[in-house]
C-alpha cells in the first residue's frame, strides 16, 4: 500500500490579501482629503452627482459601506476604496493563476504557480499606487477592480469558449464605464481582444457583449434620475439630454483632456519624469526583466491580449500623464504591469530545476519565508510615508473659517466648494450657512442654474442666469439682492485678478473675504497687516502642529489662495503687502520651502513679482524675475515685454533691444512694446529706427494718452 | 465560487473589521485623554480639536460616546460661563461629530436633543445682539432648532433601496448569465425576476431618495 503523496502547502488568495486589507485598513485617512474626496464622500452619501462623468457606480457601490457603524462617513468612504483595494489583489492572484496556461504551465493547481502569484501580489500590493489608492475616499481602486474582473471574465470566455464570460465581462465593462470615463479609452484594445479570438459567430458575440455593457451603462441612468430629485450636491443637475451628455463626455474639461499629449513639450518632461521618478526604482532592476520575460511569452501564445492591455496601459499613462507626480495615478496601468510581472515570474519559477536534495516541503517553507520577508520588509519600508491615520489637516484647515461665519451666512467657494458641502451634507455642520459654487453662476451649463429652489434662505434675483455669466452679471444681481437683507456674504479667495468684485471684498477670518456693500477703494495698512499676519499665523500653525508640509495636494489650495492675496493686495494698491504676499509663498513651496511648486506656478510667481518690482521701478530685481519666469515659458510676450522693460531701465541697452524684438514677435500689434524699442533705438542713437519704431506704435495705438506720449518722443527726436 | 471559499471571505473580512475596530477604539480612547489633559490645563481650542478627532474615530459604545459626552458638559459649563464662543464650538463639534459618524441611526441622539436648543439660542443671540428682547431671541431660536431638525437628505429608506437596489441587479443579472448561458440547462427565470425587481427597486430608490 502506498503512503498518500504530502499535501502540498500554498497561500490562497484570501490568506495573501487579506494583510492588505488590514494595512490599508489601519493606514487610511480617517476623514476628509483633498480635492474630489470630500466630494466623493458627500455623494456617495447624498447618493448626490459628482463631477464628471458623475461616478454613478462608485456612489452606488460605496453607499452600501456608509450604513456601517464604524468612523465617520468619509472613513467609510475610503474603507470602500481599500475594500476594493483588497479585491484588486485577490482579482490579481486570480490572473495569475488563469494566466498561466498562457506562458506554458498548464496546471493551475501546480504549488509553484500559487507561490508565484502570492509573491507578485505581496509586491503590488505593496506598491505605493495602490496602497495610495486604497487609504483615501477615490473611484481609482473601483475603476481597476472592474478592469480586472473584466479581464479575467476575458481570459475565461477565450479559454473555454462559454458565452456566458463574455456576457459577463461586458456587463462588468458596461459598468466600469459607469465607474470613471476613462475606461471609453480602452474599447479598441478590448474589441480587438474579442475580435481575434472570435473563431466564429463574431456578429453573435458583438452583439451579447454590446446587449451587457448597455445594460451595465444604464447605471448611468443615476444621472438624469438623481438630478432631477435635486440632491444637495448636483455638478451640472443632467436632467435634460444635452445637460446630460455635456455631463458624460466632460465637455467641461475637453480642452484638458489628452493635453499632457497635446502639448509636445508637456509630453517629452511628464515622459521623462514618468520614466526616472514615478515608476518605482526597484521596478527597473526586478520587475521589468520579469515584465519581459511575461509579455514575450504572451506574445508568443496569445499576442491578442499582449496587444489590448498595451493599448489600454499606454492610453491610460497618456491621459494621466499630467499627473505623473502625483503617487496614485496609472493604477490601472501598473496593474496590467503587475500581472505580465506574475505571468514572468511564473515561467520563471517552472524553469526552475528543484536540486535532489531539496524536498518539496522544504521548498515550501523556503518559499513561505521568502513572502514573509518581502511583506514584512516592504511593510517596514513603505508603511511610515503610506500612513496616514492621523492626516486630519484636510478636514480641519478649511473647517475652522467655516466655523466662524456669521448666523445666516451665504458662502460663495471657489476650490473649497466640495469640502463645504461635504461640512454640511455629511456633518451636518451649520445647516444655517447657505454654500454656493461661484461656478454656478459665472459657468451655469457647465455646472448647475441658481434657482431659488435650490437655495430656499437666500434670496435669488429673477432674471437669466446665462446672461453674461462670464462676467458676473446675474451674480452682481445676487449680491446686491442679499446685501439688501444684511446678509453676511463670504468669499473664498478665487478668481480676484482680472474679476470686477475685488473692490468689494474685505479680509475677514483666517482665509476668506467678505463682500461689502460699498468699494473699499484704499486698504489701510493696519488691516493689510492684519490680514496677512492672520494668514501667517494660520499657516504657521498648520506647520508647527498638523504636518503642513507632508499633506499632499494642500499646496493646489495655498498657492491658488495666496496668488489671489497678492493680486487683491495689489489690486487694491498695497504692492509692498502683494510683494510680502508672493515671497511668503515662494518661502513656503519654492526651492527654499517644499521644493514642490509646479512650474507653471513658479512661473506665474516670478512674472507677478517681477511687473510688482517694476510698478515700484525697482528695475534690477525685477530683470531676474522675468528671466527666470522666461525659463519656464519662453513664447510669453508679457514675460519678454517685461524683461526688455527692466533691462532699458538698467541701461542694459543691447539685451534690452533683443528681449522688446521678440516680445513684438510675439505680439505685433502691441503699441507699447514698439514705443519702448524706439526708445532702445534712441537710447543707442539710431535715430532713423526710433522714429519708425514710434511711427509704428503710432498707428497701433488707440488710447488718446499713448498717441500723445508717442507723438511727444517724436518731436523729441525732431526733424 | 464554492461555498468554502465564501466562508474564508466572510471570515476573513470580519476579522479584518474587528482588528480594525480595535484600533479604531484605541485611536479614540488616545485622542479622548488629549482631549482631556488639555481641558483640564484650560486649553479650550486644543481640546476641542482633539474631542472632535476621538468622535471621528466613532465605534458604537466606545469612547467616541464618552468624547460626546465630555464635549456637551463642556458646552453647557461654558454656556452657563458665559463664554459663547467656545460654548458653541463644543456643540457645534458634538453635534456635527455625531451626524458624521451616523449610519442606520444616528448615535447618542440624546445628546444633540440636549445640544440644540442650546445651540438654537446662542446662535440667535449672535444674529440679533445682545440688546435683542428675550421674546427676539426665542423666536429666532425657534428658526434655527427646526433648521437643525429639519430631517436630513436622502431619505433613508430610498437611499436604502437604490443601493441594495443595485447591489441586488447587478448580482442576479452575473446570475442570470451563467444561468442561460452556462454550459447545464438550469432555470434561469427566477433570476431574471429578481433582476428586474432589483432594477425597479433601484429606479424607485433613486428617484424618491
Amino acid at each position: 500500500m502506498k503512503s498518500p503523496a504530502p499535501k502540498s502547502f500554498f497561500p490562497g488568495p484570501v490568506l495573501v490579501c487579506l494583510p492588505f486589507l488590514v494595512l490599508y485598513l489601519i493606514t487610511a485617512l480617517p476623514g476628509l482629503g483633498w480635492r474630489d474626496t470630500p466630494e466623493f464622500a458627500s455623494t456617495a452619501w447624498t447618493l448626490g452627482i459628482a463631477h464628471p462623468a458623475g461616478f454613478p457606480t462608485f456612489n452606488l457601490a460605496t453607499k452600501v459601506l456608509t450604513y456601517l457603524p464604524l468612523g465617520s462617513i468619509p472613513f467609510r468612504v475610503t474603507l470602500a476604496a481599500a475594500l476594493f483595494g483588497a479585491a484588486i489583489l485577490f482579482v490579481l492572484y486570480g490572473l495569475i493563476v488563469r494566466g498561466s496556461a498562457i506562458v506554458g504551465r498548464d496546471d493551475p493547481d501546480d504549488p509553484g504557480i500559487r507561490w508565484a502569484a502570492a509573491i507578485a501580489v505581496t509586491v503590488f500590493g505593496l506598491s505605493g499606487t495602490l496602497w495610495t489608492n486604497s487609504t483615501e475616499p477615490e473611484v481609482y481602486t473601483l475603476n481597476t477592480l472592474l478592469l480586472g474582473i473584466t479581464l479575467y471574465c476575458a481570459l475565461r470566455w477565450s479559454a473555454d469558449g462559454r458565452e456566458a464570460w463574455l456576457c459577463a465581462g461586458g456587463l462588468i465593462y458596461g459598468l466600469a464605464a459607469g465607474n470613471h470615463g476613462s475606461v471609453a479609452f480602452y474599447v479598441p484594445g478590448f474589441l480587438v481582444y474579442v475580435l481575434l479570438h472570435s473563431s466564429s459567430r463574431v456578429g453573435r458575440n458583438l452583439l451579447l457583449l454590446l446587449f451587457f455593457f448597455l445594460v451595465g451603462f444604464s447605471v448611468y441612468l443615476y444621472l438624469p434620475i438623481r438630478g432631477s430629485a435635486d440632491p444637495p450636491l448636483d455638478f451640472g443637475h443632467p436632467v435634460t439630454l444635452e445637460r446630460f451628455l455635456m455631463h458624460i463626455t466632460d465637455r467641461k474639461d475637453a480642452a484638458d483632456h489628452f493635453d499632457g499629449v497635446r502639448k509636445g513639450h508637456y509630453l517629452a518632461r511628464h515622459t521623462w519624469l514618468f520614466l526616472t521618478e514615478t515608476t518605482p526604482r526597484l521596478f527597473w532592476p526586478l520587475g521589468l526583466p520579469l515584465l519581459l520575460a511575461g509579455a514575450v511569452r504572451v506574445w508568443r501564445r496569445d499576442w491578442p491580449l499582449l496587444t489590448a492591455l498595451f493599448w489600454a496601459s499606454l492610453a491610460d499613462v497618456l491621459f494621466f500623464i499630467r499627473w505623473t507626480s502625483q503617487p496614485a495615478a496609472f493604477l490601472p496601468a501598473y496593474f496590467f504591469t503587475a500581472f505580465f510581472c506574475g505571468l514572468g515570474l511564473v515561467w520563471l519559477v517552472g524553469r526552475i530545476e528543484a536540486p535532489p536534495w531539496l524536498k518539496p516541503t522544504r521548498a515550501q517553507a523556503a518559499g513561505a519565508a521568502l513572502l514573509v520577508l518581502v511583506l514584512a520588509g516592504g511593510v517596514w519600508l513603505v508603511y511610515p510615508q503610506q500612513d496616514r491615520s492621523a492626516t486630519f489637516l484636510p478636514g480641519e484647515s478649511f473647517r475652522s473659517d467655516y466655523e466662524r461665519m456669521a448666523p445666516d451666512a451665504i458662502s460663495l467657494t471657489g476650490v473649497q466648494w466640495f469640502h463645504q458641502r461635504a461640512f454640511q451634507d455629511v456633518y451636518r455642520l451649520r445647516d444655517d450657512v447657505t454654500a454656493i459654487s461661484l461656478a454656478d453662476f459665472t459657468f451655469p451649463w457647465f455646472y448647475s442654474p441658481i434657482t431659488q429652489a435650490r437655495f430656499p434662505r437666500v434670496v435669488v434675483p429673477a432674471g437669466d442666469v446665462n446672461y453674461q455669466a462670464g462676467q458676473g452679471w446675474f451674480l452682481k444681481r445676487f449680491l446686491e439682492a442679499n446685501l439688501d437683507r444684511k446678509r453676511d456674504i463670504y468669499w473664498e479667495p478665487f478668481d480676484l485678478k482680472g474679476g470686477v468684485f475685488s473692490r468689494h471684498l474685505k479680509p475677514e477670518l483666517d482665509l476668506l473675504f467678505k463682500v461689502t456693500p460699498r468699494p473699499v477703494d484704499r486698504l489701510s495698512p493696519e488691516e493689510t497687516r492684519a490680514a496677512l499676519g492672520r494668514l501667517r499665523e494660520k499657516i504657521e500653525r498648520e506647520i508647527a502642529t498638523e504636518g503642513f508640509y507632508e499633506a499632499e495636494e494642500l499646496d493646489v489650495y495655498y498657492v491658488l489662495m495666496l496668488f489671489q492675496y497678492a493680486f487683491y493686495f495689489s489690486r487694491h494698491g498695497q504692492i509692498g503687502a502683494a510683494m510680502a504676499t508672493l515671497r511668503f509663498l515662494e518661502d513656503l513651496y519654492g526651492p527654499e520651502g517644499a521644493n514642490r511648486m509646479l512650474p507653471a506656478d513658479h512661473a506665474a510667481l516670478n512674472i507677478n513679482m517681477g511687473l510688482m518690482l517694476a510698478s515700484e521701478q525697482r528695475w534690477g530685481e525685477a530683470v531676474p524675475r522675468f528671466e527666470a519666469a522666461l525659463d519656464h515659458a519662453r513664447g510669453n510676450f508679457r514675460f519678454w515685454f517685461g524683461l526688455g522693460l527692466s533691462l532699458m531701465k538698467t541701461g542694459r541697452l543691447a539685451k534690452a533691444r533683443s528681449a522688446l524684438e521678440r516680445a513684438a514677435g510675439l505680439a505685433p500689434y502691441d503699441p507699447e512694446t514698439r514705443l519702448y524699442l524706439g526708445d532702445v533705438f534712441r537710447l543707442q542713437g539710431d535715430t532713423a529706427r526710433a522714429r519708425a519704431a514710434y511711427e509704428r506704435a503710432w498707428h497701433l495705438a488707440r488710447e488718446p494718452r499713448t498717441k500723445m506720449e508717442i507723438k511727444e518722443r517724436l518731436g523729441e527726436l525732431g526733424g | 465560487m464554492k461555498i468554502g471559499r465564501i466562508a474564508r471571505i466572510v471570515i476573513g473580512l470580519a476579522a479584518a473589521l474587528a482588528v480594525l475596530a480595535g484600533v479604531m477604539e484605541m485611536r479614540a480612547r488616545e485622542e479622548l485623554a488629549r482631549a482631556r489633559q488639555a481641558r483640564d490645563g484650560s486649553e479650550t481650542d486644543l481640546a476641542l480639536k482633539h474631542y472632535s478627532r476621538a468622535l471621528n474615530w466613532y465605534v458604537p459604545g466606545g469612547a467616541a460616546e464618552t468624547a460626546a459626552e465630555d464635549l456637551l458638559e463642556l458646552g453647557l459649563a461654558r454656556d452657563r460661563a458665559g463664554r459663547a464662543r467656545e460654548a458653541t464650538l463644543a456643540l457645534m463639534r458634538m453635534r456635527s461629530g455625531l451626524y458624521g459618524a451616523r449610519s442606520f441611526y444616528l448615535p447618542r441622539r440624546d445628546l444633540i436633543e440636549r445640544a440644540e436648543p442650546v445651540l438654537a439660542r446662542l446662535r440667535a443671540r449672535e444674529k440679533l445682539g445682545p440688546e435683542a428682547t428675550e421674546a427676539d431671541t426665542a423666536r429666532q431660536a425657534r428658526v434655527y432648532l427646526d433648521l437643525m431638525r429639519a430631517p436630513g437628505r436622502p431619505a433613508f429608506w430610498p437611499a436604502l433601496a437604490a443601493s441594495a437596489g443595485f447591489l441586488i441587479w447587478v448580482v442576479s443579472a452575473l446570475g442570470f448569465i451563467f444561468r442561460f448561458f452556462g454550459r447545464e440547462n438550469r432555470v434561469a427565470w427566477p433570476w431574471a425576476a429578481v433582476w428586474a425587481a432589483g432594477f425597479v427597486l433601484w429606479l424607485w430608490g433613486m428617484k424618491w431618495a
